[in-house]
């Protein structure tokens, strides 16, 4: 794989994160972003709106988009399924049910209850995901349909939950990077550390796996733990990023799509770039939500589309289609 | 009679549920060593469910390889015993031939057996641009450098051209391994196997050496079956 992609996504990144820190409704431009960045003018409201506001957004977007991506293509390679992600097969959803509920339980503090239902919601999901005796088409749909009912509850959970809560469950229903703390992106930060840890050294058997476990099992894998080692990387990766900024779709399905179109077939390379292109997508959509309209914020999945599903729409027209 | 450590594949009084209906019912095989043993018998008989026993996909009474008993042998230890015939669909990711190859090498040469199937020039191109010829020599080699005991195909000539239909064929019977096939392939059952078992809704009908049946017995199960 050209190490020049690689470059290409990270100088992408730094630009985007640029152009993230110098755009905003607050009119700080690009004088003053950098002035701030510097440590010039402590008391002035740029440095606010730049190390405050803006920095740890951008931050997040960075550790939210390699979250997803990098789930994204785990998910893919253990279902042996190229039409999957954790939004997509419900396990995003469920997370978001779980986090909900530690909310309304504990509305005082509600960190570490959202973080513990997002973990025990999304455990429930990946045992159910993988009881389905399914594969391909039929599998995504098991996983659409957990999906919706998990969509369900959490709209019937939303509308029962007046009061000063509501509000901010209701856009952190939706995904938002607009309640990005420095502490939520330590968080991420270190789920993303610790997932990369456990998918290290997996490439290989990422690859056998994507062809099939049945196949992965007859020439001598033991499937079932490789297969758990994963989904835990997944719900590590997953669970901390849901509690803090919602059900965001779309990543983990686009990102390792568009790493393969770029070259990265093997998962030792697919893994990396996955997680690279999932902060781009995910660092420009903020940016644009935080920019679109001026006044209000777009919700992140109305932005991640408009950014992403023109590219995923390219570069799938651009790809060989073996059924024709 | 001895009946300690024998080679091949021993099935012994194997039954399998699927549900509440019974698939195979209490099924008696032996398959010698160096055998290319045929199963036939109408769709729905009971041949896939066989491999899968004989491959240790699901559980039954008694199957052994090479004297071990399957429920008894790691995961691991059981690629060493059976290899299994991917089949000829088309895969979902594009890998290299090669790096496909080798993924399924225990100590068998990738080389080698591309040079064997002659399919060496195909070792850098991509398994989503074979042809189903090609993808199926693919596979083949994979069960070649695998190097276990037997090797399981369940109708590994499906999808293929009459051409590649019995270069499949020629080269697993010149493999030098024990060969179980699950097939309608009656033609090249006669020409290739070197022993046939009719299945017919769950039991075995017959088990033979190929030189004691015929095109017209074979044929046979088939008619009677409706």
């Amino acid at each position: 794989m050209n190490r020049r992609i690689f470059a290409v996504c990270i100088l992408l990144l730094v630009a985007l994160s640029l152009v993230s820190l110098v755009v905003g409704a607050a009119g700080v431009g690009i004088s003053d972003a950098l002035r701030a960045l510097v440590g010039a003018g402590h008391s002035d409201i740029a440095h606010t709106v730049v190390l405050q506001i803006r920095l740890p957004r951008i931050a997040a977007g960075i550790v939210v988009g390699c979250a997803l991506g990098l789930a994204g293509a785990v998910l893919q390679a253990t279902f042996a399924n190229p039409i999957v992600d954790s939004s997509l097969v419900g396990i995003s959803t469920s997370s978001a049910v779980g986090a909900a509920a530690g909310l309304l339980i504990v509305p005082s503090s509600p960190q570490i209850p959202m973080l513990i239902g997002a973990l025990v919601a999304g455990t429930l999901a990946m045992a159910i995901l993988t009881r389905v005796r399914a594969t391909g088409l039929t599998f995504t749909l098991y996983g659409f349909a957990l999906g919706s009912l998990a969509g369900a509850v959490l709209a019937v959970i939303g509308s029962i939950s007046h009061g000063h809560n509501s509000r901010s469950l209701m856009s952190w229903l939706f995904g938002s990077l607009s309640l990005a703390t420095w502490s939520a992106v330590m968080e991420v930060g270190v789920a993303v550390v610790v997932g990369a840890l456990i998918l290290a050294r997996q490439g290989t058997t990422l690859d056998i796996s994507s062809l099939g476990a049945l196949g992965a099992r007859h020439i001598g894998i033991d499937i079932n733990a490789a297969q758990r080692r994963w989904l835990f990387a997944c719900l590590v990766l997953i669970a901390p990023t849901v509690a803090l900024f919602g059900a965001i779709g779309f990543v983990g399905l686009a990102a390792p799509h568009l790493a393969r179109r770029l070259g990265a077939l093997r998962h030792r390379q697919l893994l990396p770039l996955s997680a690279l292109i999932g902060a781009n997508l995910v660092v420009a959509a903020d940016t644009l939500s935080r920019t679109l309209t001026g006044t209000t914020e777009t919700p992140i999945s109305i932005t991640l589309a408009l950014v992403g599903a023109p590219i995923l729409f390219i570069a799938l027209s651009r790809m060989r289609h073996e059924d024709n | 009679m001895r009946t300690i450590n024998p080679g091949g594949v021993q099935i012994r009084s194997a039954s399998v549920m699927r549900g509440t209906t019974s698939v195979l019912s209490d099924v008696d095989v032996h398959i010698a060593t160096g055998a290319i043993h045929a199963l036939v018998g109408p769709n729905g008989a009971g041949k896939t469910s066989l491999l899968k026993a004989i491959a240790g996909d699901l559980t039954c009474d008694y199957v052994s390889i090479s004297g071990q008993e399957l429920s008894a042998v790691t995961i691991k230890d059981l690629a060493a015993l059976r290899a299994v015939v991917r089949p000829n669909h088309r895969p979902q990711f594009g890998y290299a031939v090669r790096d496909v190859v080798s993924w399924s090498a225990r100590d068998g040469e990738v080389n080698n057996i591309l040079e064997t199937l002659q399919i060496s020039h195909l070792a850098n191109r991509s398994i989503l641009e074979l042809s189903s010829g090609q993808l199926a020599k693919v596979n083949l080699a994979c069960v070649l450098v695998q190097q276990s005991d037997i090797i399981i195909a369940d109708e590994p000539e499906a999808a293929l051209d009459p051409k590649a239909r019995i270069d499949m064929w020629s080269q697993l019977s010149s493999s030098q391994r024990t060969v179980v096939v699950a097939t309608h392939a009656l033609d090249l059952v006669m020409e290739f196997a070197t022993h046939v078992t009719a299945i017919i809704d769950g039991h075995v009908s017959f088990t033979k050496k190929i030189g004691d049946t015929s095109l017209a017995e074979l044929r046979g199960l088939f008619t009677t079956a409706q």
